[in-house]
């Protein structure tokens, strides 16, 4: 069965040397997509990704970035939008910076990308009628 | 030239040529100002934003023994008691005694109207003709005797677009609004605008029958604050902002597809309320305003990090057209915009009103008085002010 996971890596100058995600995505076999990064050779930084692929290899690769000294963080919260609740009102859209949360132009009714979440929980916060919540994914 | 008793004759005789406000700006656009006025008999607004100055009185009928409540709590938000024995105001951005934020008088309007039933507590010091002093209950809006929401401050023409020009992130009730100008957020539904399409006050004031969160509701005073003006920009363009309604209607008849709770973060609890108003075409001039587009009403942008009566503009004028884009441009950077009011649902409103209006189940009224335009703006001199 394919399952699918988010993790935040963070780097040290040091790990930036060496090739990690291209490792991390030709040995173990996953699908996997880049959310968010912001690394720099001097400073290091972050990264949030998005594997996909069968559990057992998930788990080798995230041993993997284990054993490579790599701090590694799954993302385990989901972000959760009620559509009957919400009332389109766009406030979450404000601080939504991945364009997960958007509202069609057209139709003027909010839609939301799960997989560009990356689980910042900022629009939680901002909105004002409960319609997006945190959950633990399953 | 049209009257408003011509054209409910023909909204009666199910004749009227009625049109939202999105609509009639694109047909005076393909057909001129001249045909459309000719055409068009009605034009449909509505808006759906957070609007804190809301509230509702509610009468409970008495209870046996008497009582004269004098502190009343609904589900622990304390409301308004200081009036005769039975009656309460609660106003929407009261805060639950237990719940804080997440909970408060909006909340407890919202419930009511969407059918479920509060909790009563009254307290009392007693009285020879109300003797009791306690009393607890379990009450919905079918239980009660007249509910009404008498909201002093609604329907804000015109507001401005904010940003944050700080370093740090601040909270307030125009959302949240990121450091360093990262983000911009805005309140008004545009050209779907109930009072920005009749920015002169003209065919609205005091009895005006309007769309209110479902009910037919009335405008029953200027609103508070209000303070109808205009900017004149140098090509000649008027801004109109400042003029609100106090509007009352009934709860009994409200829906909460259009009247909703609102939890601001960190700054309290506010009520999204639905107003829609249909505006007669009774000439030219009317249906000009009535057919601006976003692209030809504007606001400005404030800052919300200085927390003055005044805050800097730091642009003086900006268009619907581009806020709604989703990127304005303040100071040379380009940032994201992102609304607060609902624009689907403000269209909604629009095209339920206009639905009512051709189906002949709302008429338009002729105002018992006109609402002032000359209203003079007082400050608060508290007693620490520098001299
Ligand atoms: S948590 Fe919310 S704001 Fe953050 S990325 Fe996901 S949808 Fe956007
Ligand atoms: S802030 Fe909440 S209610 Fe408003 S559009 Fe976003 S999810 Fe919907």
């Amino acid at each position: 069965m394919e399952h699918s996971v988010k993790i935040r890596l963070r780097f040290t100058p040091a790990d930036t040397e060496r090739p990690f995600v291209h490792l991390l995505a030709t040995r173990f076999g996953l699908v996997f997509s880049i959310l968010q990064a912001d690394i720099s050779p001097d400073k290091g930084g972050r990264m949030v990704l998005d594997l996909t692929g069968e559990e057992k290899a998930i788990e080798d690769a995230l041993q993997f970035t284990i054993d490579q000294g790599v701090d590694v963080r799954i993302l385990s919260r989901v972000v959760r939008w009620d559509d009957k609740v919400c009332v389109h009102c766009g406030s979450c859209t404000a601080v939504c910076r991945t364009r997960a949360l958007q509202l069609d132009p057209e139709t003027a009714m909010l839609s939301f990308d799960n997989a560009r979440c990356v689980v910042c929980e900022m629009c939680v916060k901002a909105c004002p009628t409960g319609a997006l919540k945190v959950e633990l994914s399953p | 030239m049209k009257t408003i008793s011509e054209i409910n004759e023909k909204i009666r005789a199910g004749s009227a040529v009625v049109l939202t406000a999105e609509e009639v700006v694109r047909m005076a656009r393909e057909q001129g100002v001249k045909e459309t006025a000719k055409k068009v008999d009605v034009v449909t607004t509505g808006t759906f934003s957070p609007m804190c100055s809301s509230g509702a009185f509610l009468n409970f009928g008495h209870a046996e023994p008497l009582i004269r409540m004098s502190g009343v709590k609904l589900n622990d938000v304390p409301a308004c008691a200081g009036l005769a024995a039975v009656d309460c105001y609660l106003g929407a951005t009261e805060l639950s005694e237990t719940r804080g934020m997440d909970y408060g008088g909006a909340h407890v309007i919202e419930d009511l109207i969407a059918g479920k039933k509060v909790h009563l507590s009254a307290r009392s010091y007693g009285t020879d003709c109300y003797p009791r002093k306690s009393l607890e209950a379990e009450v919905g809006l079918s239980d009660m005797n007249q509910c009404f929401l008498f909201n002093p401050r609604n329907a804000y023409q015109n507001y401005n677009c904010s940003v944050n020009t700080s370093d740090r992130i601040i909270h307030t009730y125009m959302g949240t609004l990121l450091p360093h100008m990262a983000n911009a957020t805005y309140a008004t539904a545009g050209e779907l605008s109930p009072l920005l399409k009749d920015p002169e006050l003209r065919t609205i004031g005091i009895g005006t029958r309007v769309f209110f969160c479902g009910a037919q509701g009335y405008v029953a005073w200027e609103g508070t604050q209000c303070f109808p003006g205009y900017t004149e920009y140098e090509d000649g363009v008027r801004s109109y902002s400042g003029a609100t309604l106090a509007l009352i209607g009934d709860m009994k008849k409200m829906s909460t597809d259009y009247i909703r709770a609102a939890c601001i973060y960190q700054y309290g609890v506010s009520m999204f309320v639905g107003v829609g108003i249909p505006f007669p075409v009774l000439d030219e001039d009317l249906c000009a305003q009535l057919s601006k587009g976003n692209d030809e009403l504007f606001t400005e942008v404030s800052d919300y990090s200085v927390p003055l009566r005044s805050r800097p503009v730091l642009r003086q004028r900006v268009s619907y057209a581009e806020l709604r884009s989703g990127t304005v441009e303040v100071c040379g950077k380009k940032i994201p915009a992102a609304p607060m009011t609902s624009l689907k649902k403000s269209r909604d409103i629009a095209l339920e009103l206009k639905r009512q209006v051709q189906k002949g189940e709302f008429l338009l009224t002729e105002p018992a008085a006109k609402l002032p335009l000359d209203t003079t703006k007082h400050v608060l001199h508290a007693l620490d002010d520098p001299k």
